[in-house]
C-alpha cells in the first residue's frame, strides 16, 4: 500500500463506524467505543481512566469491568 | 472528561515536540481499543523534541520510571525512557518514549505516514499494526480488528492479507484478492491458496503468532539481562529522588551522568 493509502484509512478510522456483530476480535465495549467520534472517544476513555483511578484507590490494584450498556 | 493522555499529547506539541501517540491509545483514537492505562509516543530523535517532552513532563513533576534518559544518544540504540506522575485529580499518568519501535522497520517511512490532525497525531495504522505483535497475546485481536476494519475502509489486500488472525476472514480475503494472495508470502495464506485443511490453515495462524510471541519475549529477556546491574542501580537513585523529591530535570542530569558506563553494554 502506499503512503497515502494508509493514512486515508487511519482517517477513516477516525471517524465513528460501526464493526460488523461478526467480528471476532472485538468486545461490546469496542463496538460503543467505534460508533463514537474522536471527542466521544476522548472522553471514553477519560472516564475509563477516572473510574479505574476511584476503584484503585478504594481497593488497592485491579481495574473495574467496565458496565455493559446495551446497544439500541 | 478528555483523555488526559490527548491532552499530554497536546501539551508536548505545543511545547515544540514532535510526536506520535502510539499502541494502545493509538488503538483507542482508531476506535479499537475500550482502554489503555497508560501512554505511549514515538518521538523524533533529536534534542529539540527531547527537552519540549522533559519541560512539560516536569511542569507536570514527574518521575523516571525504569528506563535510560530521555535522549537521542539511548534512543537511537531502540531503548525506551519511561516516566510517571499524578494529576491533580488522583489520576496516575505513565508516560513511555520511544524513537525506534520494534517491528517497524522503515522509521522515516512511518514519520511520513503519521497521521496528523488538529487534534493529535497517531502512528499509522501498519506501523501500529507491527508494533502490537508482541508478547502479549491479547495484542493479536487488536492486530485482526485493525486488519478488518482496514479492509472495510479501502482496498487494503494487503494489510488484510499479512496481518488479519482468523481463518474465516483471512479465507474470504484471499478469495477476494486472489493475484495479490498468491504474491503474499505468509504461510497461512499460502495454504489458503493451495487449498489446505482448515485445521492446517488454523495451526499456521496459531504457530505464526506464538513465533511472534517468542520472539518478542526473548527480545525483551536479553534487553532485561543485559541491563539487570543497571536496574538495581536504577532502583537506588530512583529511591533518593522520591525521597529528596528531585525535579525532573536534575534527575535526567544525575541520569544522564549515571548512565554513562552502562554505555558498552547497551546495543
Amino acid at each position: 500500500m502506499n503512503d497515502l493509502e494508509i493514512m486515508r484509512i487511519g482517517r477513516r478510522l477516525l471517524r465513528p463506524y460501526d464493526i460488523p456483530v461478526s467480528c471476532p476480535y472485538l468486545s461490546e465495549d469496542q463496538h460503543e467505543l467505534s460508533a463514537l467520534d474522536f471527542k466521544g472517544r476522548s472522553e471514553w476513555m477519560g472516564e475509563w481512566l477516572r473510574l479505574a483511578a476511584a476503584h484503585g484507590a478504594r481497593n488497592g490494584k485491579g481495574l473495574p469491568r467496565r458496565r455493559a450498556r446495551s446497544r439500541s | 472528561m478528555e483523555n488526559p493522555y490527548f491532552r499530554l499529547h497536546r501539551e508536548f506539541r505545543a511545547a515544540g515536540a514532535d510526536v506520535l501517540l502510539s499502541s494502545g491509545q493509538a488503538c483507542v483514537a482508531f476506535g479499537i481499543a475500550a482502554f489503555s492505562k497508560d501512554g505511549d509516543w514515538i518521538v523524533r530523535e533529536n534534542r529539540r523534541t527531547c527537552s519540549a517532552v522533559l519541560d512539560v513532563l516536569s511542569k507536570h513533576d514527574a518521575t523516571y520510571r525504569l528506563g535510560v534518559p530521555l535522549h537521542p544518544d539511548w534512543l537511537k540504540r531502540g531503548l525506551t525512557s519511561h516516566f510517571e506522575f499524578e494529576t491533580p485529580d488522583g489520576l496516575r499518568m505513565r508516560a513511555d518514549f520511544c524513537s525506534r519501535p520494534p517491528r517497524v522497520a522503515d522509521i522515516a517511512q512511518m514519520w511520513k505516514r503519521a497521521l496528523r490532525t488538529n487534534e493529535i497525531d497517531l502512528v499509522d495504522v501498519e506501523s501500529l499494526m507491527r508494533l502490537k505483535q508482541t508478547r502479549r497475546m491479547r495484542d493479536y485481536a487488536m492486530v485482526g480488528a485493525l486488519a478488518e476494519m482496514a479492509g472495510r475502509e479501502g482496498p487494503s489486500a494487503e494489510l488484510a492479507l499479512n496481518y488479519l488472525q482468523d481463518y474465516e476472514r483471512l479465507a474470504a480475503a484471499a478469495r477476494k484478492w486472489p493475484d495479490v494472495a498468491a504474491g503474499c508470502k505468509r504461510k497461512a495464506v499460502r495454504l489458503l491458496l493451495a487449498r489446505a485443511p482448515r485445521p492446517e490453515v488454523v495451526s499456521a495462524i496459531a504457530i505464526e503468532q506464538d513465533e511472534k510471541i517468542q520472539r518478542d519475549h526473548a527480545r525483551i529477556k536479553t534487553m532485561a539481562t543485559r541491563f539487570a546491574p543497571y536496574a538495581r542501580e536504577f532502583a537506588k537513585w530512583r529511591a533518593g529522588w522520591r525521597r529528596e523529591k528531585t525535579p525532573l530535570l536534575r534527575q535526567h542530569e544525575q541520569l544522564m551522568a549515571a548512565v554513562e558506563p552502562y554505555r558498552k553494554i547497551a546495543p
